[in-house]
């Protein structure tokens, strides 16, 4: 099954909202959850994990932190599963 | 053969997968250990905890905030509740970077931030040890996970002054065990890229001194680096050092043993 990169999209929102407390205005594809949402490194990882157990796949840190905005990051996230079965 | 078959280790400093001390729960799992993990409270906790089963450890992780005395107190007790009645191994992976620390100058820095980042990396590591002091066996082995304090690398920072203290403090907590038969080691670990380092500024001139210095070679962000650093910790877990305690074995590639190359 293809997962389509709105999915990814909705699911990393979903996430945000959930453990970053940000609110949906905020999710925009060109913020920085650093530089513009003040999102420290700990919360950036424990998102990112989530994600992962939401989706069943694995995003090697060093490939995280070279994503600048969340774009990038569904980006990112959007070719992890591409191809791959939603757990 | 299983270097830690039977023996019960408790680790401290698992965050991400990518942590040295996840690397030594692997390997030390892999060579028979049991393992408890311990994280702070808060989201380290739940990070830790999420992480715990990605390792393979499939016990509840124990609440352990180093600054808090009360979490001190209670740790015995919490491996006691895990079925545990001894512990046959500590693993000390812990360091610090309180806000604020950024754009301070060396010694600029104040008290109040230096003396955080002194009592995470170095005081703790006497602090787990003597909680877990009543569950601590002849044979008993504490190792810490440390960088190579003998010069300064890059900018002077607070966290390379706590690595020489925990040097000192490892040295002196193996007098105080070693007759009782508990070993206390330290393996200076060459730079790899984990969350903590990754922060540090300088980090990547670093990690690019170290492989050009390195006769053998040290890359921060492969496997066969934290995997190395894992197996010297493993080694020095078991019963293969017998007669080793208050040293440091140093795992870089060779990077602080030569000059510029």
């Amino acid at each position: 099954m293809r997962v389509e990169r709105a999915t990814v999209l909705e699911v990393v929102r979903n996430q945000a909202v959930s453990l970053l407390d940000l609110t949906p205005e905020e999710l925009t594809e060109d913020v920085s959850f650093v530089d513009d949402l003040g999102v420290d490194s700990l919360a950036l990882i424990e998102f990112a994990m989530a994600v992962e157990d939401a989706l069943g796949i694995v995003l090697p840190e060093d490939e995280i932190a070279g994503t600048r905005h969340l774009g990038t990051f569904v980006d990112l996230v959007t070719s992890k599963v591409a191809g791959g079965p939603l757990s | 053969m299983s270097l830690l078959a039977g023996r019960r280790v408790v680790v401290t400093g698992v965050l991400t997968e990518a942590s040295l001390a996840s690397a030594v729960v692997r390997l030390a799992l892999a060579e028979g250990a049991e393992v408890l993990l311990t994280s702070p409270v808060c989201r380290a906790h739940r990070i830790t905890s999420r992480v715990a089963p990605r390792l393979g450890v499939a016990e509840p992780v124990l609440e352990l905030d180093v600054t808090l005395q009360q979490d001190l107190d209670a740790l015995a007790d919490a491996v006691r509740e895990a079925g545990w009645d001894r512990v046959d191994g500590v693993v000390h992976a812990l360091g610090y970077l309180p806000e604020g620390f950024e754009g301070t100058t060396f010694a600029g820095t104040p008290w109040a931030l230096a003396s955080q980042v002194f009592e995470v990396t170095a005081w703790s590591l006497a602090a787990v040890a003597h909680a877990l002091d009543p569950l601590l066996v002849r044979g008993s082995a504490v190792v810490g996970l440390t960088q190579d304090s003998s010069q300064v690398w890059g900018d002077p920072d607070w966290l390379q002054v706590s690595h020489a203290a925990l040097a000192a403090t490892a040295r002196s907590l193996a007098r105080e065990l070693g007759p009782r038969g508990v070993r206390v080691n330290l393996v200076a670990c060459g730079p790899v890229a984990t969350l903590l380092a990754r922060a540090l500024p300088g980090h990547t001139s670093l990690v690019e001194e170290y492989d050009v210095r390195a006769p053998l070679g040290w890359d921060a962000t492969s496997d066969t680096s934290s995997g190395a650093i894992a197996k010297a910790a493993v080694m020095l877990l078991s019963s293969w050092f017998p007669a080793t305690t208050g040293e440091v074995i140093t795992v870089d590639g060779g990077a602080t043993a030569v000059g510029v190359r």
